[in-house]
């Protein structure tokens, strides 16, 4: 950490360093390091570099200050990764009466499976165990929230009376339990169709296909590293120059007034 | 009370202090714990302003004091301050 500090207190202006550095690194040998200590000496050197530099090299050092603080952000963000399935519903010989009301039990299936009960059981399943964290200070019912929010069931044809096709998947840091997530839903919803057509007399003669099994994503999905560092660098490039001829520009009205 | 240089000038009043002794000082005084960068970004300033000076030391650690005109901004900020907190307590008293 000490070193850190040290690398970081190298961003000063050199006419500050040749002035105060040997001060500053005993200093940094006397203290216990912290982490706010590395970003405090990035800050007070970014703030000599505005209050003394030119703004090609203002735009250069925030530039980098920026990409540094989202590097360290991008680091600390977890990975999400998603998994997805098809499959596909399909309705042989229905009579025209009973089209709509099998369009619906698909409804009520879909309905069903992203319930709180259903997904509150898939959540606290022992080899699942999703979520853990949050379902120790969160109420289940906001934490089966955030679970619906990463759990999709997309449409990609119908709904219609001949063949229905959903896409379902899961965003997950763990990509295992992202594939299982996705796995499980399945399952629950091939037992809502056997439960469904068990209670058809006749049967409903809706069939379930699996199109694409749930996959094992190999990369995550977010988030993109490269992108929020470059990002970093634009905006520190951009707003650090600004903020420094705001500034400025207050300065001299002030000192004019 | 959270201007570092009013920190540090406060600091430097009862005498002169490296770097390390100004800061435990004060987390000592105010409970206030300023970083590295804070801390010698105050001394920057301070020193611009002639409000303290630098004592000739062969350590790394060098010590300041502070100069009169420093005394004096201390005082004359330590007395608006006063002002504040006086009128603040006698109204809470009212209130």
């Amino acid at each position: 950490m000490r070193q850190l500090i040290r690398w970081m207190a190298r961003l000063y202006p050199a006419g500050w360093r040749e002035r105060y550095a040997a001060e500053l690194d005993a200093l940094i040998d006397d203290i216990q390091p912290k982490w706010q200590d590395l970003f405090n000496v990035l800050l007070g050197a970014l703030r000599m570099r505005m209050a003394t530099g030119s703004y090609l090299k203002i735009m250069a050092f925030a530039g980098l200050a920026g990409a540094l603080v989202a590097g360290v952000g991008a680091l600390l963000t977890e990975d999400r990764y998603v998994s997805t399935a098809v499959v596909r519903f399909t309705f042989a010989g229905l009579a025209d009466s009973d089209r709509q009301g099998t369009l619906d039990r698909l409804r009520r299936m879909q309905q069903e499976v992203l319930s709180r009960k259903s997904l509150g059981e898939l959540m606290t399943q022992s080899a699942l165990d999703l979520y853990p964290e949050d379902r120790k200070r969160m109420p289940l019912e906001d934490v089966v929230e955030n679970m619906r929010k990463g759990l999709r069931i997309n449409l990609l044809e119908g709904p219609n009376w001949r063949a229905t096709t959903f896409e379902i998947s899961c965003m997950y840091p763990d990509k295992f339990k992202a594939q299982s997530v996705v796995r499980e839903v399945m399952a629950k919803f091939v037992e809502q169709l056997n439960t469904t057509q068990r209670s058809q007399a006749p049967p409903a003669a809706v069939t379930l296909q699996l199109l694409d099994p749930a996959n094992l994503p190999k990369q995550p999905i977010f988030p993109n590293r490269l992108v929020m560092v470059a990002v970093g660098l634009v905006c520190g490039a951009g707003l650090g120059p600004l903020a420094v001829l705001v500034r400025r520009s207050a300065a001299r009205f002030f000192k004019s007034a | 009370m959270s201007d570092p240089t009013i920190l540090v000038l406060s600091s430097l009043a009862d005498g002169e202090k490296h770097g390390y002794a100004i800061m435990e000082d004060i987390q000592g005084f105010a409970n206030v714990r300023l970083g590295p960068g804070t801390l010698y970004g105050a001394i920057t300033r301070l020193e611009q302003r002639g409000w303290i000076r630098p004592v000739d030391s062969s350590d790394r650690r060098r010590p300041y004091r502070i100069t009169g005109a420093g005394r004096e901004h201390l005082e004359e900020r330590l007395a608006s301050l006063n002002q504040v907190v006086k009128t603040a307590m006698r109204r809470l008293k009212h209130a």
